[in-house]
């Protein structure tokens, strides 16, 4: 019996030793396309934030893939919202803010080779509360094309459809344009908000948030839009939620006191984290 | 919420290793019935069947109710997800129990003299040490280094397994007037099989719940 036990030890560590094999062809993979053949819209290296004295995010690297939705969960002031609008400069407002470190946007540094203002028109945002203009649903799309020079009333009339369509707003508000967007419901100032980010010809969305003052509905209509979206844009997306980030996301961040702790696929990370700390938070032990 | 949470995992994992007790028990017990021609523990292991039944229904309901309720994720989901795959192993082995009780009470029927093979009890007993380190394992994480040597024991029960059928059926060539009491026992060594496969389940559900690799 000892002997028999011994020959099928040996086999099973054949075997072990086959699955490895396996195991390390797929890594292999992973690491061949994380070198380069795929793309990313947004490669941060190194990146420090200062509010003041007070450092808000710590060495930060991250690459965010094109077409794909990337959430950033963790607690209330871990640095997940700072991070998001680092992606899209709009810290410069706030005073004493500092930056160091690299950002890239498709491959050119944000901060030297690519002007803010054509910055923020390609990296769009979406907010907690909805903040429609107060005037009419047209209007609140044509304001930004019409900004970047477009007069043509033609021409604002399509990119206002296109731009609802895509938001999926175009079935309930198409005979209501030149009512005020402040007569929408919440859910819907959202998606018009979405859309009127759409309209800037975006490549990226960045989303704070943009479901936790709405109902269960208008999340899910959010959420299916931002899924149909992906398909031609990139999203990330701050979110308190867990069971959004493991609906929708493709990649999940998760920060602790300005750190990142681990970036990884949404299935992995919901399945087995790599950091005891994720594990942690996601299982609600913590935080 | 997470108070709620652990408190009907705890009791879901105190009910978990009585039902293990329970059908430690009936493996003990179906050996000694086999062995000792007990019929009347035959006809309890028969009729305790039903109430390991009802336990692993508990059980079931309890693990749903959580998964359901509170949504868990990482390692607290995957817990769940294998306790609830390790109830439907445990339910088969104690099924199988009460099977050998019947064939226990069938062969006594019959007034037979077939002996049991030889090495039967050595395959039992490799077959529930199984089932006694498997339950052991569940009481404790991180046991998944131990529970991987199960497929071992489980290839040590498969070829006994071969060689007992080759010489039951060399015994059936030989006295074919006792076949129908020779079929009884083939389908005995084969519940057995299937038992230590069944233990063999519950190392893998137990490698997934600690690590995340799926053997099976």
């Amino acid at each position: 019996m000892a002997e028999m036990t011994k020959t099928l030890t040996g086999f099973a560590a054949a075997e072990i030793e086959k699955k490895q094999g396996a195991v390390r062809a797929q890594e292999q993979a992973v690491a061949q396309e994380a070198a380069g053949t795929a793309e990313y819209t947004f490669d941060v290296t190194d990146m420090d934030l200062f509010y003041g004295d007070f450092q808000a995010l710590n060495s930060i690297s991250m690459k965010i893939k094109k077409h794909e939705i990337t959430a950033l969960i963790g607690p209330s002031g871990c640095g997940k919202s700072t991070f998001l609008k680092t992606l899209n400069r709009m810290n410069d407002w706030v005073e004493g803010c500092r930056v160091t470190g690299k950002i890239l946007f498709e491959g050119k540094d944000i901060f030297k080779e690519v002007d803010p203002l054509a910055l923020r028109y390609r990296v769009g945002m979406v907010f907690q509360q909805p903040t429609p203009f107060p005037k009419s649903i047209y209007e609140n799309i044509a304001y930004g094309p019409r900004i970047q020079g477009i007069k043509d009333k033609k021409k604002l009339d399509e990119i206002v459809e296109k731009s609802l369509r895509q938001a999926a707003c175009w079935d309930e508000m198409k005979d209501r344009l030149q009512k005020s967007a402040l007569g929408l419901s919440g859910g819907q100032q959202q998606r018009l908000c979405i859309a009127r980010t759409l309209a800037a010809d975006p490549s990226v969305i960045l989303m704070d948030e943009p479901t936790s003052a709405l109902d269960p509905i208008s999340t899910q209509k959010i959420e299916d839009l931002a899924l149909e979206l992906k398909e031609n844009y990139t999203i990330v997306i701050v979110t308190h939620s867990m069971q959004q980030a493991r609906r929708i996301s493709d990649k999940t961040a998760f920060f602790l006191l300005g750190e990142l702790i681990e970036f990884n696929n949404t299935l992995d990370m919901f399945t087995n984290p790599s950091n005891p700390k994720t594990e942690e938070y996601i299982t609600g032990r913590f935080g | 919420m997470l108070e709620v949470y652990e408190k009907s995992v705890t009791e879901l994992r105190n009910e978990m290793i009585g039902l293990g007790i329970k059908v430690e028990q009936a493996v003990d017990n179906a050996w000694k019935a086999l062995e000792q021609k007990d019929i009347e523990l035959a006809n309890r292991i028969y009729k305790g069947d039903d109430e390991i039944d009802t336990m692993v229904r508990d059980c079931m309901k309890k693990d749903l109710t959580i998964s359901m309720m509170q949504g868990p994720v990482a390692a607290d989901y995957r817990a769940l997800m294998a306790t609830l795959k390790i109830l439907s192993d445990l339910e088969r082995i104690a099924d199988h129990c009460a099977d050998i009780s019947h064939y226990v009470i069938h062969l006594e029927k019959t007034h037979h003299n077939v002996p049991l093979p030889a090495g039967l009890r050595e395959m039992y007993g490799v077959m529930s040490s199984m089932v006694s380190d498997v339950i052991d394992f569940y009481k404790e994480k991180g046991s998944a280094g131990r529970a991987g040597m199960m497929r071992d024991k489980d290839d040590i029960v498969d070829m006994a397994f071969n060689s007992i059928m080759a010489e039951i059926s060399k015994e059936i060539t030989a006295h074919p007037e006792n076949s129908r009491d020779y079929i009884a026992i083939v389908l005995v060594v084969k519940y057995i099989e299937r038992m230590a496969d069944h233990a063999n389940n519950i190392a893998e559900w137990l490698i997934y719940r600690d690590t995340n690799e799926l053997r099976i």
